[in-house]
């Protein structure tokens, strides 16, 4: 199939449809290589999202559960610090000296519950005052306070001066408050959050024991009372950090921020939260199943857990921002996208110019299989590809090789054939020639029958062999072409005025238009020898009367003669072979016409080594027109 | 055939770049679901169990009112520890009222100098914060400053603007430490205003003070000697907090205090490390 006459209808196919293979291999290649890259990116989205969110979980998972053990840790500290365990038998710290007045009943006095409240305080920074209550009278009997200034505030004893003693009613009575009345009872007491200037407070309250009389169980003697600043708590939770905007707060029972790892400013409740509603209810939200995702108050579309703080009902919650928790997935996903592009971008490069390097020795060899079917048998191929191509390659030069060896021996022997042959038959032609005109005696009529079609075939012998002669000479490149500048009105007009008979006799009318003849550069006889080709071919494939028009036209710088008939015409595939060697066209009504099939090869011979060119333009029954151009004489 | 392949390997490819691109969202199986925010009422604060009255601004008046015979006790600098008090007080009860409310006071810029010696407003009983003193030294205040026709009449101050709650505030150089509110009644008597609100009958008085809705009085002793350095704007907000009808939290006559916050035992703290109760924000409207 000729390539040139593939023509796919969508012109961006056009681009790919000039080599199958190329584009089969082209395609191959995609498949092997692109298809499964991109399974392997789907899989790797796949995995990396689903691990992604587990990997969310367990990072919250892990700050909150350090979190609450840290928060925890103080708080026991604390507690533990108010669990006090007398080891001395006492009922009381106080004992009555009268109706209203008291006195301490340890040995040095106040100045021993002093003591111990000053250790209490000593011993953490966020106890900002501790005092003791009388567990009978619920009043306050010693209290010792951090204030601004760091002074502590005591009481001075103000009875009268022989009962040595204090005033009742001056100590206060918290005989009323809850902390006092929970403790009494043997329980640790643990208040509300309560908001002051100094940050978020509690108060602690839990009874003090001694030893009893009677060596049974513990007694009460005292309850002792702390307030605890939560600042603490803040700093734990402070140090946290999520990502780049992560974050971790504390909640009070009731959803009241009470610390945050971000700076707050105002006072915040977190109840409507979801994952914070569910913690302060003691379920916890943790891990791939618990993690929640929802608007946070301070930010938007949160991934979330929280843990619950037991005994006092407080939460910790981690809120992630999505956008920042999912930033490494997207970085990771745009590294594969832009990777996967990139690849894909050079499989299709490097495919095609791998593809190309295969194709292109073939293209090679099938130009030069082209040429060879032309007659070109000078053809050499350098195919350097080291495998089975170059292989193909050196046997396609070899063949070659051998055709134009075997075409110089055939056109020697054509050339030596018709040389010889020119002598006998000329003398034939002669020798019958002065038989016809009677110089050999009259003729019978018996005899002049017998000699017509000897005479016949023998001018058919001596065309063929001048023919063979002029083909052979053009290929041995003994054709000699004296090109001058000459008028070709001239050629032309005798041209006609020799074929004039036979155009009488068909009744073939011939016009010459020579209003546009100019000067052309040419061989004059070889121009006549053209031209006789021509007009007789026009006259001869005429059947029956017609007309032959020759005119010129100037195009560019070349004169263009053309010479048209009103014959039978021929079809396209016969005008695309009609200048090969022999071709004749194929028509029932042209058989009886003689001709070797050689003329117009020659004649396209002469044009073109007159730097011209000829061609061919016709329909069946409606005639032909030869066209031939000849270059300018300036 | 070849035109097949072309557009089944684009379709392949433009399919597989969008999942690049959008796999994570649709991917987002992996993900817990968005679930919904809770809603949560806005708070409205007004005065103790009393939801018709909005305490949003409230604004105070406070006077220096000295006898006439104590002009001699009135310090050089009266005005200092007064405003620092009031000052503490107003950041005090933005904390508490978490911003839903908010305080502002103007100090009168001279010492009133009342009508009356001392005795004439003290009496002969000063218990439970000498409130017979609060009712005068308000009546007098009310009478001279606020009407029209007052000699120390000072149209500027004595206005209120649109939607403040009226306080009176009285610093007063003497005996006193008490606050109240000042409401109408069509009642004749305080023993059928103490009943009809459920009160003690000495809590009620019948009061002439129609410019203020709530009044305190407080004795500057509180304010600047150095016994009650600790807690005296403590004091100060204590006494405030009875013109938003908040209860006081001990017992007033033998002291024994029943809530741990300002208005029982912590009355006694200093204003940093003390709180209004939960239980008193919440019937003040205030939403946790």
């Amino acid at each position: 199939m000729n390539e040139e006459t593939i023509q796919p209808k969508n012109h961006f196919f056009r681009v790919f449809a000039r080599s199958p293979l190329r584009n089969r291999l082209l395609a191959m290649v995609l498949s092997v290589s692109v298809l499964p890259l991109i399974i392997f990116g789907v899989l790797a989205l796949y995995s990396i999202n689903a691990s992604h969110s587990y990997d969310i979980a367990s990072i919250e998972e892990s700050v909150l559960l350090q979190k609450k053990d840290e928060i925890l840790r103080v708080v026991d500290d604390i507690k533990g610090v108010f669990t006090i365990d007398l080891n001395l038998r006492t009922r009381s710290f106080i004992m009555p000296e009268s109706a209203d007045c008291v006195s301490y009943s340890l040995q040095n006095g106040k100045e021993d519950l002093d003591g111990i409240l000053f250790g209490i305080l000593q011993y953490h920074a966020s106890i900002e005052e501790v005092s003791l209550i009388d567990r009978d009278t619920g009043r306050e009997i010693a209290l010792m306070s951090r204030t601004q200034t760091g002074d502590l505030s005591i009481l001075l004893p103000d009875c009268p001066d022989e009962k040595r003693g204090y005033r009742l009613s001056n100590f206060k009575d918290l005989s009323g408050l809850e902390k006092f009345k929970k403790a009494r009872t043997g329980t640790v007491y643990l208040s509300d959050v309560y908001f002051t200037e100094s940050g978020p407070m509690m108060t602690i309250a839990a009874p003090v024991f001694g030893k009893a009389y009677d060596g049974g169980r513990a007694v009460i003697v005292a309850v002792i009372s702390g307030e605890i600043n939560l600042s603490l708590l803040g700093r734990i939770i402070s140090e946290t950090h999520l990502g780049n905007t992560g974050f971790v707060y504390l909640v009070g029972h009731d959803g009241r921020l009470l610390a945050s790892s971000e700076k707050r400013d105002g006072y915040y409740n977190l109840l409507a939260s979801p994952v914070v509603y569910d913690v302060l209810r003691g379920n916890d939200r943790i891990g791939s199943g618990g993690m929640g995702y929802y608007d946070g108050t301070f930010k938007k579309e949160v991934l979330a857990s929280g843990v619950s703080i037991p005994n006092l009902g407080w939460g910790v919650v981690a809120e992630w921002p999505r956008d920042d928790a999912n930033s490494i997935v997207n970085i990771i996903q745009n590294q594969n996208i832009l990777f996967s592009l990139v690849l894909v971008f050079v499989v299709i490069v490097m495919s095609l110019f791998l593809a190309d390097r295969i194709i292109a020795p073939i293209r090679k060899l099938q130009e030069g299989t082209k040429r060879v079917a032309k007659g070109d048998f000078g053809v050499n191929l350098n195919l350097k590809t080291g495998d089975e191509i170059e292989d193909l390659g050196a046997a396609f030069n070899e063949m070659t090789k051998g055709l134009k060896e075997y075409q110089q021996l055939k056109d020697e022997f054509v050339f030596i054939a018709a040389h010889e042959l020119r002598a006998p038959v000329t003398a034939i032609k002669g020798y019958l020639s002065m038989i016809e005109e009677g110089d050999a005696g009259e003729l019978s009529p018996k005899m002049k029958e017998y000699l017509t079609p000897v005479s016949q075939s023998n001018k058919r012998l001596v065309n063929l062999v001048n023919d063979l002669l002029e083909v052979a000479r053009q290929e041995a490149g003994r054709m000699t072409i004296d090109v001058a500048k000459i008028e070709p009105a001239s050629a032309i007009e005798s041209t006609i005025e020799e074929l004039k008979p036979l155009a009488m006799e068909k009744n073939i009318a011939i016009t010459y238009d020579k209003s546009s003849a100019r000067a052309v550069l040419a061989d004059e006889a070889r121009m006549k020898e053209v031209m006789v080709n021509l007009l007789s071919n026009a006259i001869k494939y005429t059947v029956g009367s017609g007309t032959v028009l020759i005119w010129h036209e100037t195009s560019g710088e070349t004169l263009i003669t053309h010479i048209k008939d009103t014959g039978i015409g021929m079809s396209k595939e016969s005008q695309e072979k009609l200048f090969e060697k022999f071709y004749r066209v194929p028509d029932e009504r042209t058989k009886k016409i003689t001709g070797t099939g050689l003329g117009l090869f020659i004649i396209k011979q002469i044009i073109e080594k007159m730097n011209g060119r000829v061609w061919v333009a016709s329909e069946v029954d409606k005639g032909s027109t030869f066209s031939f151009s000849l270059p300018l004489a300036k | 055939m070849k035109k097949k392949l072309f557009i089944l390997f684009g379709v392949v490819l433009i399919f597989s770049g969008l999942f690049f691109l959008f796999g994570s969202r649709v991917l987002g199986v992996f993900f817990p679901k968005k679930e919904y925010v809770l809603t949560r009422s806005e708070s409205s604060v007004h005065r103790f169990r009393d939801s018709s009255t909005r305490l949003d601004a409230i604004r105070v008046k406070v006077f220096y009112a000295v006898p006439r015979n104590r002009t001699g006790d009135i310090p050089n600098d009266w005005k200092t520890p007064i405003e620092e008090a009031l000052r503490r007080a107003v950041s005090f009860h933005s904390l508490q009222f978490r911003g839903k409310s908010s305080l502002a006071f103007d100090v009168y810029p001279k010492p009133v100098i009342l009508d009356e010696e001392s005795h004439f407003y003290n009496t002969d009983i000063t218990a439970r914060g000498n409130p017979h003193a609060l009712i005068s030294v308000a009546e007098e205040l009310d009478r001279r400053v606020f009407q029209p026709d007052g000699d120390l009449y000072d149209a500027g101050f004595s206005a209120f603007k649109k939607g403040e709650y009226p306080v009176f505030g009285i610093i007063y150089e003497g005996v006193g430490a008490s606050g109240g509110i000042i409401q109408d009644s069509p009642k004749q008597s305080a023993g059928e205003v103490a009943r009809e609100l459920k009160l003690p009958e000495f809590l009620i008085f019948k009061v002439h003070v129609p410019s203020a809705n709530g009044f305190f009085i407080l004795s500057r002793d509180f304010l600047t000697d150095a016994e009650y350095h600790v807690n005296s704007a403590t004091l100060l907000y204590h006494e405030f907090s009875h013109t938003m009808a908040i209860p006081d939290g001990y017992d007033l006559d033998t002291g024994a205090s029943y809530t741990a916050d300002i208005m029982g035992d912590g009355r006694r703290k200093p204003l940093l490390r003390t709180y209004l109760s939960r239980d008193i924000l919440s019937g003040m409207g205030l939403v946790e």
